[in-house]
């Protein structure tokens, strides 16, 4: 995936994906999973405790600071895909947030949930 | 059985489906049963929609009955009753869950909700086993039971004597 640089036009492009994203839920589209995501939210369950809501509450609360990379700006894409560094549950568990919106429909679809692998840096955060 | 639908990412009805699932969770071996529907694959660093490939997708409501059955699955691994062990005590000695719940000191439905959805604390569910496996301590829980009156509670003194 791609890093954005900083820029503000970036910023304004990550703050609309995720402005986008609250009107979804907050209009009823409920989160979808893939089997990844799935698998990795069960490990995080097991671990932490962390659940379906903690995730949803994870995404309403991201700022572009949380942003880490994507957006592909081809718009060939079906989904547009946008990774985050983002914190998780009671505990603030840090996890690795990648999501995609549906470009010509309503799905949120999770990729990754998952405790990173790597030290995430946060290029829009100053 | 009329099965479960679910909306495709193209508005389309699609059927809820069924997997058996096995876990290895810090050794211990973990099976349940998840439930998932089937969309078309995307790429996750692409964003692209592959229309030949169908794969398995899950909603909210569905990672979070996978997530309430492989928690119960830990919990009956790590000694909790397991809802089939509940329902044959209960059918072994004929008591309605509600009774079994308030005798353990339980609210009126949950005994009932465990037999449903599995389990969801670990001390509670090593308690409801330990009680079922004896019947010395169901007997003494009875007495204790503020919740049932003096006909209900010979009546259980008697199916507990019956079969042991």
């Amino acid at each position: 995936m791609t890093e954005l640089p900083y820029t503000v036009d970036n910023i304004k492009l990550i703050q609309e994906f995720i402005k986008e994203t609250r009107i979804r839920i907050a209009n009823g589209i409920s989160i979808t999973f893939t089997s990844k995501a799935s698998a990795e939210l069960e490990d995080l369950m097991l671990e932490y405790d962390i659940t379906t809501d903690d995730i949803e509450h994870t995404i309403l609360n991201l700022t572009p600071e949380n942003y880490y990379r994507g957006i592909d700006l081809s718009g060939k894409a079906d989904f547009n895909v946008c990774a985050f560094r983002a914190f998780v549950g009671n505990d603030n568990i840090e996890i690795y947030l990648k999501y995609g919106l549906e470009a010509n429909n309503l799905q949120i679809l999770i990729f990754s949930n998952h405790i990173p692998n790597f030290s995430m840096s946060q290029p829009f955060k100053n | 059985m009329e099965t479960k639908k679910v909306l495709s990412r193209e508005n389309v009805a699609t059927e809820e489906l069924q997997e058996t699932v096995f876990k290895n969770y810090k050794g211990i071996e973990l099976t349940y049963t998840e439930v998932y529907y089937l969309d078309y694959e995307v790429n996750e660093d692409t964003g692209i929609i592959n229309k030949e490939k169908k794969v398995k997708h899950y909603t909210k409501n569905q990672v979070n009955r996978n997530l309430q059955a492989l928690k119960s699955a830990y919990l009956v691994a790590k000694g909790a009753a397991a809802p089939y062990e509940i329902i044959k005590f209960r059918n072994r000695y004929h008591i309605a869950a509600s009774t079994l719940s308030v005798v353990l000191g339980f609210s009126k439905n949950t005994i009932s909700n465990i037999e449903n959805y599995g389990v969801t604390s670990l001390p509670s569910g090593r308690l409801i086993k330990m009680c079922i496996n004896n019947t010395g301590i169901m007997n003494q829980y009875v007495e204790l039971c503020d919740f049932i009156d003096k006909n209900k509670k010979d009546e259980l003194f008697r199916k507990f004597q019956k079969h042991d």
